[in-house]
């Protein structure tokens, strides 16, 4: 069985935030949530680079372990999903996670924290494929069409790619050796530690 | 299958975890070096060792704590709905009084200067003045539309400022129990806000590392001061006026200059994100805590790092410097604040690896007590003594009215309410969600959708919350 994983390849992000639109428009994410953005460091200074951000479905998910609630579950593929039916709202994910990716959309009932959203690896969630409450609450399930997540395919630099994280770390090793230094793949480390690159 | 172990020996397994995270809190040697008994016939301080310093009275993760200027006096905001005022002096601390009177999880409390007030704010969005020697509720500020994670209060106590996650933050005149400006043009969550060593200014920092400047009487956007690119989550002004010290989700921490815009100093990061500060002008110290539960204290002068501790149980969310400067408080995921003593340092002996809290337990359990345990026991307890969580005792749950059990404040809805719990009731609640069966709870919305986990919780709630259960 795959491994998915996310890689974004610093030295090839333009900062054209093509994949945060269609993670937008895929999943019809509400305004206000971005489940993947661009972060931009050192701005207009030497050294700016561009990385494109979300929930990067961490081996060992710091999310995980801090839920109260125990919402959070790892499919056999290795991605990070949660029940939004068990999700109190209550932000603990947010402080955990060292990538800033769960959002946290405003609702309007009294007393209702909401709940979280993040990126799925465009894997849907707990409730039945392709069903109107999935699409509702998780949005589009291309994993389970045989897709991978649209962001890392509609990027014209292929800067960010997603897949089975062997052939991922593989391609990337390959880019590489191929111009001559490394040091690109940002967040690689912390969220699959051990797994190299 | 799994052999199940009987409801005792369950119990006992769970008290028997508890047990060991409380006597591996750091402080442990406080006590002795004190000359402090311990006990007393409650829950604080009655482990090996001694655990003097430790505040133990939460039921729910601390979120917030604030000392007063003199250090003899305490406040902590949980995850339990309450804030609690505490005697932080010498000897063991103790409760002074317990503020519940909030609708949600309380993330941000502050000390009023020049007076017997305090602050308290958190999930339901509010921001709340209260009488600190009456425990009268003196104002309740509504504005936010959700919820507010940091509160900031001028030095001459007239304007309080909070950030909150629904993109603002607001100005709070104390003086005639106004509100005042609304600071605007943050992106996304505002998640700290600082005044300024003057009192003229508020600055603010965002989910994407922004930092502004605004004024604090008329809310104009100021100035843009630096863009860090990953989320700032601490924000503090420095002594002298033109520095601030921040933290941030990439584990930075740094000095900026209030007029270049640039990064000062850049310390020693932390491996994850940065989630708790603190600068005592007083002490010349700053610190900060993160989610990997680390604290890093430097002294603010030099900037030389004077102390570093790594708690093994997790995140530190909040921190407040002790009176004496040479120690310092700090809460995370656990109901109580441990104390750490940095001057002189002692040795913090961890007796169990990784222990899990009550709402991490992922086996050895029948699947209703674990769905118990990691669905529902971060807000209730079983016991009959179990009140002071974020939602009532379950204890004889089972035939109660709603709304019913005395003590606990609960919403218009449940004391209104006519129904009584029973296997249907609770089945239903968790069916359908407490927003639907029950509008109006202060209750989190959530459903458990599968019908056999809901069994199992019923079974297992039906025996657990008996007398002697």
């Amino acid at each position: 069985m795959a491994r998915m994983k996310f890689l974004c390849d610093a030295e090839r992000c333009i900062e054209c935030n093509a994949c945060v639109t269609a993670c937008k428009n895929e999943h019809e994410v509400p305004w206000g949530v971005n489940r993947r953005r661009v972060v931009t460091i050192k701005d207009g200074d030497p050294g700016e680079r561009s990385i494109s951000v979300a929930c990067m479905h961490c081996s060992d998910a710091p999310c995980m372990a801090v839920c109260p609630v125990d919402c959070f579950y790892q499919t056999d593929q290795g991605v990070v999903l949660h029940n939004k039916d068990l999700c109190i709202g209550c932000g603990y994910c947010f402080y955990a996670c060292p990538f800033g990716a769960p959002q946290f959309p405003q609702v309007g009932n009294f007393g209702s924290r909401g709940k979280m959203d993040k990126c799925t690896f465009c894997a849907g969630g707990p409730e039945d494929d392709h069903s109107d409450n999935e699409f509702k609450k998780y949005g589009r399930n291309r994993l389970a069409e045989g897709k991978l997540p649209l962001c890392a395919e509609m990027c014209a630099t292929k800067a960010l790619l997603a897949g089975d994280g062997d052939q991922v770390a593989d391609i990337y090793r390959e880019r590489v050796i191929a111009r001559g230094f490394g040091s690109g793949a940002w967040g690689w480390g912390r969220a699959y530690p051990g797994s190299g690159s | 299958m799994r052999p199940v172990p009987n409801r005792r020996s369950r119990l006992a397994a769970v008290f028997a975890v508890l047990a060991a995270v409380l006597w591996t809190v750091p402080g442990g040697d406080a006590a002795e070096t004190a000359g402090v008994s311990v006990g007393g016939g409650q829950k604080t301080g009655d482990a090996p060792g001694g655990l003097n310093k430790v505040l133990r009275g939460h039921g729910g993760p601390v979120k917030s704590i604030a000392l007063s200027a003199d250090g003899s006096e305490a406040l902590t905001g949980s995850f339990d709905y309450s804030m609690i005022h505490w005697r932080t002096g010498s000897g063991t601390p103790s409760i002074i009084r317990r503020f519940d009177d909030h609708d949600a999880a309380v993330n941000a409390v502050r000390f009023v200067p020049g007076g017997e007030r305090v602050l308290s704010a958190g999930d339901d969005g509010h921001v709340r003045l209260w009488n600190l020697t009456s425990g009268e509720l003196i104002k309740r500020f509504e504005g936010h539309t959700f919820k507010v994670v940091s509160l900031g209060v001028s030095a001459d106590g007239r304007y309080a400022i909070s950030a909150a996650w629904d993109g603002t933050a607001r100005v709070w005149d104390l003086k005639n129990l106004a509100a005042g400006a609304v600071l605007k043009g943050h992106v996304n969550s505002v998640n700290a806000a600082a005044v300024s060593m003057g009192g003229e200014e508020v600055f603010t920092a965002d989910y994407n590392g922004v930092v502004r400047a605004f004024d604090i009487s008329t809310g104009e956007l100021k100035r843009q001061i630096y863009k860090h690119g990953w989320g700032i989550n601490v924000l503090h002004a420095l002594p002298g006026g033109r520095r601030l010290f921040f933290g941030g989700l990439d584990g930075a921490v740094g000095t900026l200059d209030l007029v270049s815009g640039k990064v000062g100093k850049l310390l020693s990061r932390h491996e994850r994100p940065v989630l708790s500060g603190v600068v005592s002008a007083k002490h010349n110290l700053a610190a900060t805590g993160g989610a990997g539960g680390v604290i890093q204290v430097w002294d603010i002068t030099t900037w030389e790092l004077k102390y570093r501790h790594t708690h093994p149980f997790g995140p530190v969310w909040s921190m407040a410097l002790a009176g004496d400067g040479k120690g310092l408080y700090f809460g995370g995921l656990d109901d109580h604040v441990a104390y750490w003593q940095m001057d002189p340092d002692k040795p913090f002996e961890v007796a169990h690896g990784q222990v899990p809290r009550r709402f991490q337990q992922k086996d050895g359990m029948s699947p209703g007590a674990l769905q118990f345990a990691r669905k529902c026991s971060i807000c209730h307890t079983l016991g009959p003594d179990g009140s002071n969580r974020a939602g009532p005792t379950l204890f004889k749950v089972f035939g109660r009215k709603v709304g019913s059990l005395p003590g606990y404040a609960y919403s218009d809805t449940l004391k209104n309410g006519t129904f009584v719990w029973n296997e249907e009731t609770i089945d239903q609640l968790f069916a359908q969600g407490p927003d639907v069966f029950v509008p109006g709870t202060k209750m989190p919305l959530q459903k458990m959708d599968n019908a056999e986990q809901r069994r199992a919780l019923i079974e297992f709630l039906k025996e657990a919350t008996q007398e002697g259960g």
